[in-house]
């Protein structure tokens, strides 16, 4: 069983209360059994053969976010997300996997992406195709942009041009790693993120610039527990490069923006990359915006969930949506800036025209 | 449904589904387990050791209260205990479900429904995470100065209920004493409330009636409570003396001279290598003593200096607000594992009170029993602090390989030192807990305490349930 090399952290964690009102799921939900405790508890009791994985420790296991809150606010060091990440594959290893959960697996595998997209935009696979020279620099696009959200890559390729920067895309990108990972499916992860770091290696790059903060967070610090390693590349995250080319003054944001604005920090920057600082330091650069911080905000961001919660637990995806909107609209504020997929798609559906959401390469790309 | 379940279980969650709702309802065996094990070490070594503990029949999440009023009317009719669930995080199983029946989980009862900027007054539900509440205020530049380490986990109504504490009570107060007005639900269903303020001079005051009482008379589902200004200047110091007497001196005399600090906490020479060391990592010989005093800056000035003569009178060390402030900013650090107590441990928290003049009596009377029984030691801080004595946080800590495999000789001998300590507390002149409440691990000893005083509770209890279905078997009633 996977969980047993996750003992310790479960036993630490099946006992102790001091996370639950921080975790998003349960304090979204209000409901016990929805919180790290109560999660290690049951895990706590298969460790001890007191009980098996049923139908509803399952399903509890799959309603997690990993949004890594838990894990940031955790002054005894415990890392319950990866027991999460372990009980998960040991849930698919056993056949249990919910049919909601194998029926996304499914999905990722045919076609790359866990948001029901078929394929990549064209404008933007045109995009891409115009740089199929062979360059130093690579930039990993990620399978949220590439098939859900194509204006921000449009919008990340226009800031490294006007920057200068050769860069190449790597051909056929396939990021499906993260989300199997993610979901517990161990061996498709395996076989996936393989592929994917020996097709990284096969263009020399030196630099590998990563899009999606939770492709980046799994490439830093899950494709060990895979096996893989991708040593020999630098590796940076988008925003951190969109603010050392601000910082090397290879782009300058120039235009005038005259907007209320705020930024929502996303979970794979603010708790596993810890990228805190440089997206705020972008923004203060905007001539004219008036930055206003949410309450919750930096490490203690409120996360709007994930995508593959709201692929297979839609009802609660939206209530954890919904939870941050309120946030979001206790500080005036005419444009929500984000630095993810799902947070940029999530928020702009509920707040439709009430409030402008745009992810922060977009509106470097506009102001630049 | 549960396979398990018979027909009039069936029945009966029919009628609680259309009571609060059938999502509100759960009867699966995840949501029965975690609500069957809390903060208290029986539960926990019970499942520690693979067993499965007393479960619920049916965990219900009510929205309101009137739909708590149509729960408590449904338990009655069926007679099913109702156990009122809050953080689930006392350490004394008061919110176990030990004769099954429903467990009444208040957390969707969440809301802020009030903050009164004229009087300085809160109200919300009372589920909500108290810390939920605290963040809440804190917008309006507000707190209720109730600020234990469980703020993150309990529930107004559960700090309520136990009549809990937090780190600044010394100066602001106790729950009991930050209470206004509470809306509580009766064993029979009725919904009632308290008078709009709590002083007055019409009859015996039913706040306190229901605080403490830890739902054996009825489930609290709304409370108003005090708020304050943040203050304008809070700082702290900290010292050393050469033994827990000394420290409890200096303790004793800031509080008799009437200097009001917001905080007081005194560990003695264990304590010290125990906790001060692993989580501030101040490796220190003696007694560890912190204090502050908060509101305007120049009275906290004074209040500092004449504190500072106090202590350096006998103290070995002076090590400053840098010190005290470390601890303040670290206050809640010594709750996560590894720094609490933790299985496969054998750990009790026995906290107790008393006037000064007994104090130290029982900590030695405490501190012998305990470490009587061998790899078991006694440690203890002295955290809330009285004009006329304090409480002490004492634990005992039996080593690992002393506490045995089996779950029930494990308990036994955690009965047996809790019992004879708790007993060396109470000749000594304390009483048996001070802000933890009594539960189960309490219950047993409650007429021994109390005496003929015990018939009071008794009686309100006889008069008020009947049947009996208020979290029965707690408190000792």
């Amino acid at each position: 069983m996977k969980i047993r090399a996750q003992q310790e952290n479960i036993d630490r964690c099946r006992f102790c209360f001091m996370c639950r009102h921080v975790c998003t799921l349960g304090r979204v939900t209000s409901e016990e059994a929805l919180t790290p405790r109560s999660q290690a508890l049951g895990l706590s009791m298969i460790l001890r053969d007191a009980m098996e994985y049923d139908g509803q420790l399952v399903e509890n296991i799959y309603k997690c976010c990993l949004c890594g809150y838990c894990k940031d606010w955790c002054q005894g060091g415990w890392d319950f997300p990866s027991s999460v990440k372990a009980a998960r594959q040991d849930i698919v290893a056993a056949g249990l996997a919910p049919q909601n959960v194998e029926d996304l697996k499914d999905e990722i595998l045919q076609h790359k992406n866990a948001y029901g997209k078929t394929a990549i935009d064209p404008a933007l696979k045109k995009a891409i195709e115009s740089h199929r020279d062979k360059a130093e620099t690579l930039v990993l696009y990620g399978n949220d942009v590439l098939y859900a959200a194509p204006e921000i890559g449009l919008s990340f390729m226009e800031i490294l041009e006007k920057a200068g920067i050769d860069f190449m895309p790597l051909p056929d990108e396939d990021t499906s790693a993260y989300e199997l990972y993610s979901l517990g499916y161990l061996e498709e992860a395996k076989t996936s993120a393989a592929a994917l770091v020996a097709a990284i290696k096969g263009t020399g790059a030196k630099r590998l610039i990563v899009l999606s903060p939770d492709v980046e967070a799994f490439l830093a610090n899950d494709l060990s527990m895979l096996d893989i390693s991708l040593a020999d590349i630098d590796i940076v995250g988008g925003v951190k490069c969109i603010h050392s080319l601000l910082e090397d003054a290879k782009i300058k944001i120039s235009k005038q923006y005259q907007k209320k604005i705020t930024y929502h920090d996303c979970n794979g920057l603010a708790r596993e990359t810890k990228a805190i600082d440089e997206p705020r330091a972008i923004i203060d650069r905007i001539p004219g915006g008036a930055f206003t911080e949410l309450v919750w905000n930096k490490n203690e961001a409120h996360s709007t969930g994930s995508n593959l919660v709201s692929r297979l637990y839609p009802h609660i995806a939206k209530d954890i949506l919904d939870k941050r909107v309120e946030d979001i609209r206790e500080i005036e504020s005419d444009v929500v800036i984000t630095s993810c997929v799902y947070d940029k798609l999530g928020l702009a559906e509920i707040f439709g025209d009430e409030k402008e959401v745009i992810d922060i390469y977009e509106l470097v790309a506009k102001l630049i | 449904m549960s396979e398990s379940m018979n027909f009039f279980d069936a029945i009966i969650l029919t009628e609680l589904e259309d009571a609060v709702g059938k999502e509100n309802v759960k009867t699966n065996f995840v949501d029965k387990l975690v609500h069957s094990v809390d903060f208290y070490w029986s539960p926990r070594c019970w499942v520690d050791r693979g067993k499965i503990p007393n479960l619920p029949q049916y965990i219900v999440y009510p929205t309101s209260t009137e739909a708590v009023s149509k729960v408590v009317r449904i338990a009655n009719q069926h007679k099913i205990p109702v156990i009122p669930w809050g953080g689930g995080s006392g350490s004394q199983g008061g919110a176990l479900p030990v004769h099954s029946g429903i467990i009444l989980d208040m957390k969707k009862m969440n809301k802020v429904v009030e903050v009164n900027e004229s009087a300085y007054t809160a109200t919300a539900e009372a589920g909500i995470i108290h810390q939920d509440f605290e963040w809440e205020l804190n917008k309006k530049k507000l707190s209720t100065m109730h600020l234990p380490a469980s703020i993150g986990c309990a529930t107004l109504g559960g700090f309520l209920a136990h009549r809990g504490t937090g780190v600044l009570s010394t100066k602001y107060g106790k729950i009991e004493d930050l209470i206004v007005s509470m809306e509580v639900v009766l064993p029979n269903g009725d919904i009632m409330n308290t008078l709009s303020v709590p002083r007055n001079a019409a009859g015996p005051d039913l706040n306190q009636v229901f605080v403490g009482s830890e739902g054996t008379l009825g489930i609290i589902t709304k409370a108003t409570v005090k708020v304050f200004d943040f203050p304008e200047s809070r700082q702290y110091r900290a010292y050393m003396f050469k033994n827990m007497h000394d420290a409890l001196d200096a303790g004793r005399k800031i509080m008799t001279k009437r200097l009001q600090p917001c905080v007081i906490r005194m560990y003695d020479e264990a304590e010290t290598v125990h906790q001060i060391e692993r989580v501030m990592g101040i490796k220190k010989e003696g007694a560890y003593l912190v204090f502050g005093f908060d509101g305007y800056k120049e009275i906290v000035d004074i209040q500092l200096r004449i504190a500072d003569e106090i202590c350096k009178e006998t103290a070995t060390e002076a090590l400053g607000s840098e010190m005290g402030e470390s601890w303040w900013k670290n206050k809640y650090k010594f709750f996560y594992p590894p720094y609490i107590m933790d299985l496969p441990e054998g750990f009790g928290t026995m906290d107790t009170v008393a006037t000064y003049d007994n104090v130290e009596k029982i900590y030695w009377a405490m501190k012998k029993v305990a470490e009587s029984y061998e790899g078991t030691k006694f440690i203890a801080h002295f955290s809330h602090w009285y004009e006329w004595g304090c409480m002490m946080y004492d634990r005992f800590i039996i080593h690992p390989d002393y506490v045995p495999e089996d779950p029930k000789e494990a308990i036994s001998l955690y009965n047996e030192i809790w019992f004879k300590c708790i007993r060396a507390a109470i000749e000594n002149g304390g009483v048996l807990n001070e802000h933890h409440g009594i539960g189960i691990k309490m219950g047993y000893m409650m007429k021994e305490q109390y005496g003929k005083a015990f018939q009071v509770i008794e009686g309100l209890k006889d008069s008020l349930d009947p049947n009996n279905i208020m979290n029965p078997g707690k408190m000792g009633l």
